[in-house]
């Protein structure tokens, strides 16, 4: 008789795996990329998006060997960076762009230790680099259905910021709701994957229907928004329909790693994100927010994460009795 | 089907009852030899008062409770003693099949210490698993005042069947033992909690209420893990939270499984004392599942022959569910009464431990309101006077945080660790 294994309880584990969840987020991010492929043309989307993906494999690959790290290269997590740093890119970027994002995305996240010790988004960490280091091809828009000759074009929301409501209006139609739906259309310049919002929504019902992420964080991010928004005077839809506030609040926000652990704190996370956000729309001198906004919220997780949740039973005489 | 059920957490398991659930109950032979542990409950050990060479008959005392908070143990079947020493008793099965007279004349005549003294003659514990002395549990303290009975049918845990059998087949029995209980604690309120997976159970045992008129409800619970637990149980059912290191007492409730409920009833009315009892063979690469009725000290070995053997060598053996079950090493154990069933699981994957991803579903899904990762942090540094912050000692350890980690970390191993540091250092001050 062979021997039995000796463990301690439980002794079945749910299918759900890091890989899992982690291919859960790319699968919801297909209904944007294939947006992108039609929106934009597959010539000059899916280079992008595999070098980005490709290189974000293989730049966690040698990082982890470089800093003796345990190769889990292959577990989704590097992809799913990669492929978050292609969508929130700007089309046609010189090919060596997203390469060199991606490496430094990687490297964020292993110079912390790699998977779950990251503070920072590592596919913002990314952008950020590519925004700060040549802003000019970051900033750099065609409009979607453009063509082989397409000149450039400025984003809605650098026509709302810098040049009003009426000439944006103007531009989309004459009235506002035309306005509103060709934002929610996508029929805008803008990153890859964030134009087109009925492919970003259904990518978050996935999420949401799959358990992979909570309401929280999209909710009180998107309310914070309209709520700010609205108080500094600006179009409350058109603010979130503009730039990356919803991939960034449906993809980017909602990361495991680099957000708090419960669900109250992932609330006022999501609210200062938005708040933050708008405040760099406003008064800042870049027209977008989204990057800076979470990364700065990133900082302060592991205080968020300082709040000790009251146990099933909890009373609070329980303090009373133990000063006797 | 209206259900109640708990908050916060718990999580819809894949219950693989459809093996056993509609197999009925089958009586073992007795088998050859019976080890019978002095320690199957929790307290003190039973002495015994048996030496090799003795003949014993079937329910005859071979070891005595040695305090109030211990309970005897009897033979399960008819032989000789062939192996006394400090933690079990051998017998060899003469196949006679004699009965001990025990005396026979009261039959439900009894005051409430009479009871409870016959209870804990009869060697009744918790057969839920937990194998608490069930007279004292019967026994709550002056000042606590009971109102309500709850008798725990949730029977949560995964492949277990063997309280579904018991409801459906007999049910009476069931209530007999309600009547003896509440001669004892008077409650005002009496429940049975199912799961609504259990639906026959639920429909057999409320037109047995109605025809014996009966005070006792029926309660439909949701289909969630742990559903059973003692105070999740109760929330679900009265909506009162048990206070942080409370016990059910002190919100005047005493919760008792249907099994022991069952032998409450035999010891009583039947005057048979626990010396056997109804378990789950089950898993993946056992010949037959069963429901099967055996003696406490029957081997394991014997369970797998009477079950047809292996279809594929096993790599664990769980006593009891998957989810709190315990393994053993190997199938020269015997059946005590806390086994509430025996599950064969082969390949069982050997998964590496990974980053944990901060997901926060071991949190979510938590019942006792905790934050698993936490303590696991806490307990992995160390540092576990910040895992008693996080309220470690509230851990009910029903392993739903390693069952849902996505990265395979035993979460709860580390959480127990992190248990038995804070109990060292309380007693310690």
């Amino acid at each position: 008789m062979s021997e039995f294994i000796i463990s301690s309880s439980p002794h079945i584990k749910s299918k759900i795996t890091t890989k899992y969840l982690m291919n859960s987020v790319i699968i919801a991010l297909l209904p944007a990329l294939v947006a992108a492929i039609v929106m934009f043309g597959y010539q000059y989307v899916l280079p992008v998006v595999l070098l980005s993906v490709i290189s974000a494999v293989l730049s966690e690959a040698l990082f982890q060997k470089l800093f003796g790290l345990k190769l889990t290269f292959l577990d989704g997590s590097a992809a799913l960076t990669g492929l978050l740093l292609a969508l929130c890119l700007p089309p046609r970027v010189p090919l060596w762009i997203p390469v060199l994002g991606s490496i430094f995305a990687m490297f964020s996240k292993q110079v912390f230790g790699g998977l779950g010790q990251n503070i920072f988004n590592p596919a913002l960490m990314g952008r950020a680099f590519l925004l700060l280091s040549w802003p000019g091809i970051m900033t750099k828009w065609y409009a979607p259905f453009a063509g082989a000759d397409a000149v450039t074009t400025a984003t809605p929301l650098n026509i709302y910021k810098f040049e009003g409501l009426e000439k944006l209006i103007s531009l989309f139609g004459g009235d506002i709701f035309s306005t509103y739906k060709h934002l929610f259309l996508g029929l805008k310049g803008g990153s890859i994957g964030e134009v087109f919002i009925p492919a970003l929504l259904l990518g978050l019902i996935y999420l949401l229907i799959k358990g992979v992420i909570s309401w929280h964080i999209p909710v009180s991010y998107i309310v914070s928004c309209l709520v700010f928004s609205y108080l500094f005077g600006l179009n409350p839809i058109i603010t979130i329909l503009t730039g990356g506030i919803l991939f960034g609040a449906f993809f980017m926000a909602t990361d495991y790693v680099t957000s708090p652990i419960l669900a109250e704190s992932k609330l006022i996370y999501g609210f200062s994100i938005g708040f933050l956000n708008i405040i760099i729309r406003k008064f800042g001198g870049m027209p977008e927010g989204v990057t800076f906004a979470i990364l700065i919220m990133n900082m302060l997780v592991p205080l968020l994460d300082k709040q000790i949740r009251k146990p099933f039973g909890f009373i609070k005489e329980k303090k009373v009795q133990s000063e006797k | 089907m209206k259900t109640l059920t708990f908050k916060p957490g718990g999580l819809h398991l894949e219950g693989f009852k459809r093996k056993t659930e509609n197999l009925p109950i089958e009586n073992m032979y007795d088998p050859p030899k019976v080890v019978i542990p002095l320690l199957q409950h929790t307290g003190l050990p039973a002495v015994p008062n048996v030496k090799v060479g003795d003949h014993v008959k079937i329910g005859q005392k071979i070891g005595d409770a040695q305090s109030d908070f211990s309970v005897p143990v009897h033979s399960s079947i008819s032989g000789e003693v062939i192996a006394v020493n400090s933690y079990a008793i051998t017998i060899k099965n003469d196949n006679m099949s004699e009965w001990f007279m025990l005396n026979t004349e009261s039959k439900n005549l009894y005051e409430k210490e009479e009871l409870l003294k016959e209870i804990k003659e009869s060697g009744i514990v918790g057969l839920g698993g937990a194998c608490f002395p069930t007279h004292i549990k019967l026994n709550p303290p002056p000042d606590a005042k009971i109102d309500t009975l709850i008798i725990n049918g949730a029977e949560c845990e995964p492949y277990l069947t063997c309280d579904y059998r018991l409801m459906l087949e007999e049910g009476e029995l069931i209530f007999d033992g309600i009547e003896i209980v509440e001669k004892i604690l008077n409650p005002k309120n009496i429940y049975i909690g199912i799961e609504e997976n259990k639906k026959n159970a639920i429909i057999k045992l409320r037109d047995l209420g109605n025809n014996r008129k009966s005070k006792v409800e029926i309660v439909a619970l949701k289909e969630k893990y742990p559903q059973g637990a003692e105070k999740q149980l109760i929330y679900a059912i009265t909506g009162r939270k048990v206070p942080v290191g409370k016990l059910p007492f002190n919100v005047g409730v005493v919760v008792h499984n249907v099994g022991t409920i069952h032998a409450i009833a035999g010891a009583i009315n039947l005057k048979k004392a626990l010396i056997e009892r109804v378990i789950t063979v089950s898993g993946d690469c056992i010949s037959e599942p069963k429901n099967l009725r055996v003696k406490i000290g029957t081997t394991l070995e014997d369970v797998v022959n009477k079950c047809g053997g292996f279809t594929e060598e096993p790599s664990k053996i769980i006593f009891g569910g998957p989810m709190m079950g315990v393994t053993q090493s190997t199938l020269d154990v015997p059946i005590v009464k806390g086994t509430s069933g025996v599950v064969f699981l082969k390949n069982i994957p050997l998964t590496e431990e990974g980053n944990c991803i901060r997901c926060g579903k071991c949190i979510v899904s938590c019942p006792s309101g905790l934050m698993p990762v936490r303590i696991m942090e806490c307990s992995k540094n160390n540092e576990f006077d910040n895992a008693e912050k996080y309220f470690a000692t509230s851990c009910i350890e029903c392993g739903l945080c390693s069952y849902i980690c996505p990265s395979k970390i035993e979460i709860l191993s580390y959480i127990r660790n992190a248990k038995v540091e804070i109990t060292k250092r309380r007693k310690r001050k």
